[in-house]
């Protein structure tokens, strides 16, 4: 909630969060991901040639389930991390305003759709993985 | 022959500002930025540029050197010099007066949020709060700077966030108050600083380093304070009675 509500906002909203909390999650969400494609990678060069058998039972088990959840939560973190950072570097009206008077006007507006467009997509996929891993 | 060319506007005649092409003998000897500039402004004494020192200590002649941010006054042209050329614009990212005069006010109001004095509430002793030489040591490539903004105008973050981001020339202060055992005020220091633009906004780009004129390392400093902030509270420094940190 507290990520969610410091998108919408630059100027109130970022009072709520510290920034070494952010930080703590951009690391820790990066080495979780690694961590998750080295267990993966494994696992198929160990299992090569792949039978769909040992497949399917890898993808069953709990582990793969509970660590691909937690691994695409990190990548949405981290992905929702950068493109806010990228939205609050560029999509302002001073830095619009480097390129053009009128495009500064409508800078955070464009911010505010830009970071619902993001935070939507970034959610609708996430939902979707889920019901591809759990169902 | 040099060709030089000169970021020149005046808001009270130019609807937009422009380069202006100078051509002038090379001179025999080799002679700094500034020099050259005061040549031009013989003939041409519209040219407007700040100066004091003339020697790095002042700060205020920081300008962009064919691309790269330095004082005019202690860069040799022979070392600015691309063959024969010489673009000269002011410092980017803020507003311009007139040609290569810019309005600091963004810069110093960043100065002032990181307060930099010494805070220490506690009576001072009769003569000065001393320091052990060690502690005095940690001060070292922090308090030589000028405040000549070339690094906070070469770094991204700063262009993008001048407001929020505090930049490296005022947090390398900050650091220089923050690594000082006479202040007391560690904790609101950092708290001032705890928001994810003020420092964080920092991504190690490295400009600030390459740009310093004073060869110091704004970068190192930011990453010193990321570590103060990440560790959170400092313990608060116990003050012997004769006022050297214990
Ligand atoms: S290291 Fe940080 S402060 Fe220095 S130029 Fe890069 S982003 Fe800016
Ligand atoms: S750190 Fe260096 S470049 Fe930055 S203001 Fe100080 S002297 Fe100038
Ligand atoms: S004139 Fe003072 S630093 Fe260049």
């Amino acid at each position: 909630m507290y990520l969610v509500y410091f998108s919408y906002s630059n100027c109130n909203g970022y009072l709520l969060v510290k920034g070494s909390t952010i930080w703590y999650l951009q690391r820790c969400s990066s080495i979780f991901i690694f961590i998750y494609i080295i267990y993966v990678v494994v696992f198929i060069i160990s299992s090569l040639p792949i039978a769909f058998n040992e497949w399917f039972l890898f993808k069953s088990s709990l582990l793969f389930k509970l660590s691909t959840t937690t691994a695409f939560l990190s990548i949405l973190v981290h992905a929702y991390i950068g493109l806010w950072t990228i939205g609050t570097d560029y999509l302002t009206p001073r830095t619009l305003g480097f390129l053009n008077f009128t495009l500064s006007k409508i800078a955070d507006t464009s911010r505010l759709l830009y970071n619902i467009l993001f935070t939507v997509l970034g959610l609708l996929l996430y939902f979707y993985l889920l019901l591809l891993v759990w169902i | 022959m040099l060709n030089i060319n000169i970021y020149r506007y005046n808001p009270e005649q130019d609807k937009f500002p422009y380069m202006m092409n100078y051509e002038i003998e090379k001179p025999e000897k080799d002679i700094m930025v500034l020099d050259l500039l005061h040549l031009l402004k013989e003939n041409d004494p519209s040219l407007s540029f700040r100066r004091s020192c003339r020697e790095g200590v002042c700060g205020s002649d920081g300008m962009s050197i064919n691309g790269k941010n330095g004082l005019a006054c202690i860069t040799a042209l022979s070392d600015a010099l691309k063959g024969d050329r010489l673009d000269i614009r002011p410092l980017p990212g803020l507003p311009v007066i007139r040609d290569l005069v810019v309005d600091m006010t963004q810069f110093y109001n960043q100065y002032e949020k990181i307060k930099p004095f010494l805070q220490n509430d506690t009576t001072p002793p009769e003569q000065e709060r001393l320091q052990s030489p060690a502690d005095r040591d940690k001060l070292d490539g922090l308090y030589e700077c000028i405040l000549c903004a070339c690094c906070s105008t070469s770094c991204p973050s700063f262009w993008w966030n001048p407001d929020k981001f505090v930049g490296p020339a005022a947090l390398l202060q900050a650091y220089r108050f923050l690594a000082d055992t006479r202040d007391l005020e560690k904790d609101s220091r950092l708290d001032d600083l705890a928001d994810p633009f003020s420092v964080y906004r920092c991504h190690g780009i490295m400009n600030c380093v390459a740009a310093c004129p004073k060869g110091l390392n704004p970068n190192k400093a930011i990453g010193e304070i990321k570590t103060m902030l990440l560790k959170g509270k400092s313990s608060k420094n116990i003050i012997a009675s004769d006022g050297v940190t214990a």
